[in-house]
C-alpha cells in the first residue's frame, strides 16, 4: 500500500514519514517475521552541502534502516525489494528534477514510472511511504521550465492520491488526513 | 455559490467538472471578459468562473487596491442575487497564489495581497467552499 505525505518546506514531512514507517514495523514485531525498513534517498551526492546533510540524515536514523541511494529508477529498487518491506521514498521531488532535467525523461515515460511504482507496491505488497513537497500555492513562475514541472509534479501526485490508502498533509508537524 | 480553491495543477477543474456537468464556463485563461458573466450564463446551466488573477493583474495597475476589493464584493452580490433568481449555481474557481516567498516584484505583491482578500470574501458570500490539493477535495464550508 502507498502513504503519501506531503506540505510545506520544513513542516515536518520526513519526520512524520519515519515514525510511521518505524510503527508500521513495530507492528509486525509481534509476527515471526519482521518487515524490513528501507530508506530510498533520491538526491544526487552533488555537493559538499548534500553529502553533509546526507551523513547527518543517516546518523540520525537508527541502525534499523537500510539506506537505498537511487536518483532514477526506484522501479528497479521496488522490484529488488523483499516482499512485504516497508519503503520510505524521501522525496518525490527531487526524484522527478532528477528524471526531468537530467534524464530529459517525457511526462508520459514518467506518469508510466509512477504506475510501475503502484504496480510494484501490490505485486509485493509493499508498504510505501513517499514523501512529496506542495510547491504549487504561490504566483505562477514566468518560466515555462519551473510551470512544466509543477505540471508534471501534480499529475503524479494525482496518481498517487488516487492509489494511496493514505494521504497525509503535514502542516508544522501536524498531520491532517485526507485519506485513511 | 460555490468556491474551490486550491494551488496550480491541484485538480480543481475536474472538481468542478465531476459535480455540475451542464454548467457555462467564463474563463479569462480563454480571453473571456469577467463582466460578460451574465451573457455567457447560458439558461438552465450553473455557470462556473475561473482565472480571477488574471482579471485582478489587470486592473492593479489601474485601480486602487480597496476599491478593486469593493468591485468584486458587489460582483458577488450581484452574482448571488442572479443566482437566486434563476435557481442556478454559481461555481467560483480561485488559484492560491498566498503560500511563496514574498515576490520581489510589486505588482505581484500586490496582486498577492488583492487577490487574498478577495478569496476571503469569497469565501464569505459563498455557501460552500471546497480547498483541491493534489487531486483530492476537502469541504471547508
Amino acid at each position: 500500500m502507498i502513504v503519501f505525505i506531503s506540505g510545506g518546506a520544513r513542516s515536518g514531512k520526513s519526520g512524520l514519514a519515519e515514525k510511521l514507517a518505524l510503527s508500521s514495523c513495530e507492528n509486525e514485531k509481534g509476527n515471526s517475521t519482521m518487515s524490513k525498513l528501507v530508506y530510498l534517498a533520491t538526491s544526487k551526492r552533488s555537493d559538499k552541502e548534500m553529502e553533509d546533510r546526507i551523513t547527518r540524515h543517516q546518523k540520525e536514523r537508527s541502525a534499523t534502516w537500510e539506506t537505498l541511494e537511487e536518483p532514477v529508477d526506484i522501479v528497479s529498487v521496488l522490484k529488488q525489494a523483499e516482499t512485504d518491506s516497508v519503503i520510505l521514498l524521501d522525496c518525490l521531488t527531487i526524484w522527478l528534477s532528477n528524471v526531468m532535467f537530467y534524464e530529459n525523461y517525457h511526462e508520459e515515460v514518467i506518469k508510466t514510472i509512477i504506475s510501475d511504482v503502484i504496480k510494484q507496491v501490490k505485486l509485493k505488497n509493499i508498504r510505501l511511504l513517499i514523501v512529496s513537497n506542495d510547491v504549487n500555492e504561490e504566483i505562477p513562475h514566468e518560466s515555462d521550465v519551473v510551470n512544466r514541472y509543477i505540471y508534471t509534479l501534480e499529475k503524479i501526485h494525482h496518481q498517487l492520491t488516487a492509489e494511496a490508502r493514505e494521504v497525509i498533509q503535514v502542516i508544522a508537524g501536524i498531520p491532517v488526513y485526507w485519506k485513511g | 455559490m460555490q468556491l474551490y480553491i486550491g494551488g496550480s495543477y491541484a485538480g480543481k477543474r475536474k472538481a468542478v467538472n465531476k459535480r455540475y456537468e451542464n454548467a457555462s464556463w467564463l474563463s479569462s485563461y480563454n480571453g473571456n471578459l469577467l463582466l460578460d458573466w451574465k451573457s455567457t450564463w447560458l439558461k438552465n446551466t450553473h455557470l462556473v468562473i475561473e482565472g480571477w488573477e488574471y482579471w485582478i493583474k489587470e486592473s492593479i495597475h489601474s485601480t486602487e487596491i480597496d476599491k478593486i476589493r469593493q468591485q468584486y464584493k458587489l460582483l458577488f452580490q450581484e452574482l448571488l442575487e442572479e443566482e437566486a433568481k434563476r435557481e442556478e449555481t454559481v461555481i467560483l474557481i480561485m488559484l492560491e497564489i498566498g503560500k511563496g516567498i514574498v515576490p520581489i516584484n510589486e505588482t505581484d505583491r500586490k496582486l498577492r495581497d488583492v487577490a487574498g482578500w478577495i478569496q476571503q470574501d469569497a469565501a464569505e458570500a459563498a455557501k460552500e467552499v471546497f480547498y483541491v490539493w493534489h487531486g483530492l477535495e476537502k469541504r471547508l464550508k
